[in-house]
């Protein structure tokens, strides 16, 4: 048997575990709002976020303008996109299991470099989706 | 009601099983037996050793509170997915959060380096070679792990060093203190305003409700990934931690106060401390009391730094953790090790181990209630909390723990201004 280590042919998976997290999933949602100096960038760290990471958002959208719809739902954070949007920024706007929260923020926090990372509270799914 | 929402409220509000309560309590008070550093060990002795049993009732009246700052740490932390100083940042702006890191950068790199000190003294007790020759290999030893190990991992093991502390227990019983005296001392608040008496009160305050504790359960909070739905049995673990910490303080100061005080003796090195061991280990106490001070500082010293780390990260905006490699967090890592670098400088130059400690702990007790001030906002935020945001208990004793070290910060600033430090 070949064990970890001596190179990625002879690495015995069942060694591996990837950890998830242990809350439950369906029951809660968190909506991640990130700001970046322009539009183009935000659409990147989207880009980054679907393709490098394991989260999977359940509704992704970037910002230009801010007579957007999705602005009505951030409610008491639609303040501070708008600020953003009105400086030019291009605004990212992505809802997520509460138990991916973690991970999606951190991704857009640190590893995309965004100028400001905002995460709202988390709320009932079926509220988030606005079917509530 | 739709049927999401039952799901959602029933996932919040769960009832637990004893079963669930007792595995969750049995980490916490293994972990609140940690929270003791060297700092908060020799501060207490000191306390007992200078006023006997006389601010017993601030340890009683302190837990509510410590358990409330500690359980709003976490909270915010699990409710917005970040650490302390990334909120203050994107919630205060720069301006607020700077400054309010900085303080317990400050007050954390001050107490690795009293700490530092107190490791290296427990060194001189067990092995007769002088202080100042512990403090570099100590340092480097502790940075290395820091960085290049799992210090979860390590931590499991050092955690039994630590327990011996809980002989404080045995020992406060064996030195036949008197008892009426304990329980009033304890029950019975009484305030004595002098600057001797202040500074104990400021530094078992500020030992007790230490600012780098909030900052290291946030962070702890983020880097598990633990979520709002564990948050009820998060509250009971966190809850029977901070009260065998308190309870170990307790029986520091009753062991202390009645081997000491009574005796009317001072502590002015580590082997004076170590005599409050004497009624149960009789010619074993400095072996045993220098052992809990290296585990206590092996234990504390890389939270204190990782703590520091994650504030000036979080302030930055870096990547950080340590569950990230080095590589993968540079400025992180390099974080941890300036301020072990800044430690071992401080602990070189010092030459009164005993006084570095406390007045560490007195600095930890100044800068507490800015802290406690800015989380209490940021939980009673119903923009960042929603439905999450703070209760009316959570509120006054929060605010009363503020209102508290306030209080005793003015009135030991105002005694020493006219009063001068007490020799």
């Amino acid at each position: 048997m070949q064990y970890v280590g001596r190179g990625l042919d002879d690495v015995d998976a069942r060694r591996l575990r990837v950890r998830r997290p242990d809350s439950p999933r369906g029951v809660l949602d968190q909506t991640i709002i990130s700001a970046y100096p322009n539009p183009d960038l935000a659409e990147y760290a989207l880009g980054l976020l679907r393709e490098h990471s394991p989260v999977a958002p359940k509704e992704a959208q970037v910002l230009a303008s801010d007579r957007d719809a999705a602005l009505d739902r951030l409610q008491d954070f639609a303040a501070d996109v708008r600020k953003a949007l009105e400086a030019g920024n291009g605004v990212l706007i992505i809802r997520v299991d509460e138990a991916d929260a973690f991970e999606a923020r951190e991704l857009l926090d640190e590893d995309t470099r965004s100028l400001w990372t905002m995460a709202t509270p988390p709320v009932p799914a079926r509220a988030a989706n606005g079917r509530g | 009601m739709a049927e999401a929402d039952i799901r959602a409220r029933r996932a919040a509000h769960k009832r637990l099983t004893f079963k669930e309560i007792l595995r969750a309590v049995g980490p916490g008070v293994i972990t609140g037996g940690a929270d003791n550093d060297p700092a908060g060990i020799a501060t207490y002795s000191i306390v007992g050793a200078t006023a006997g049993f006389g601010q017993n009732w601030l340890l009683l009246l302190s837990t509510p509170m410590l358990i409330v700052v500690q359980q709003i740490s976490a909270k915010v932390a699990n409710v917005t997915k970040t650490d302390l100083a990334t909120l203050l940042r994107t919630t205060y702006g720069a301006r607020i959060a700077t400054p309010a890191v900085l303080l317990m950068v400050i007050a954390n790199v001050i107490t690795m380096g009293a700490d530092l000190l107190a490791m290296a003294a427990a060194l001189q007790l067990l092995t007769g070679v002088k202080f100042v020759f512990w403090v570099v290999p100590l340092a480097g030893l502790m940075a290395y792990v820091t960085i290049f190990t799992e210090y979860k991992v390590f931590s499991k093991y050092l955690l039994w060093l630590v327990a011996v502390f809980a002989t404080y227990i045995l020992a406060a019983f064996l030195a036949r203190p008197n008892w009426g005296d304990v329980l009033r001392n304890t029950l019975i608040p009484h305030m004595s305003f002098t600057p001797a008496y202040l500074l104990g009160a400021v530094a078992l305050l500020g030992t007790t409700i230490t600012p780098y504790l909030f900052f290291w359960q946030a962070s702890g909070e983020v880097e598990e990934r633990r979520g709002v739905d564990g948050m009820a049995l998060r509250n009971i673990d966190i809850s029977a931690g901070m009260i065998w910490s308190n309870i170990t303080a307790f029986f520091i100061i009753v062991s202390t106060g009645a081997v000491l005080y009574s005796h009317h003796a001072e502590i002015r090195t580590a082997a004076d401390a170590a005599r409050a061991l004497e009624p149960f280990a009789g010619p074993y106490a400095t072996v045993l009391f220098a052992t809990g001070i290296i585990g206590a500082g092996l234990l504390a010293i890389p939270v204190l730094a990782s703590s520091a780390a994650f504030g000036v990260a979080g302030l930055a905006g870096w990547r950080r953790g340590l569950g990230r490699h080095a590589q993968n967090a540079p400025q992180f890592y390099v974080v941890i090790g300036l301020s072990f670098l800044v430690a071992m400088e401080l602990a070189v130059g010092a030459v009164d181990p005993i006084k570095a400690l406390f007045y560490s702990q007195v600095l930890d007790g100044v800068i507490a209630p800015v802290l406690i001030v800015l989380m209490i906002l940021l939980t009673s935020n119903r923009k960042l909390m929603g439905d999450y945001v703070n209760g009316l208990p959570t509120k006054v004793i929060g605010w009363s723990a503020a209102a508290a070290m306030i209080v005793a910060d003015i009135a030991l600033a105002y005694q020493i201004a006219t009063k001068g430090l007490p020799g």
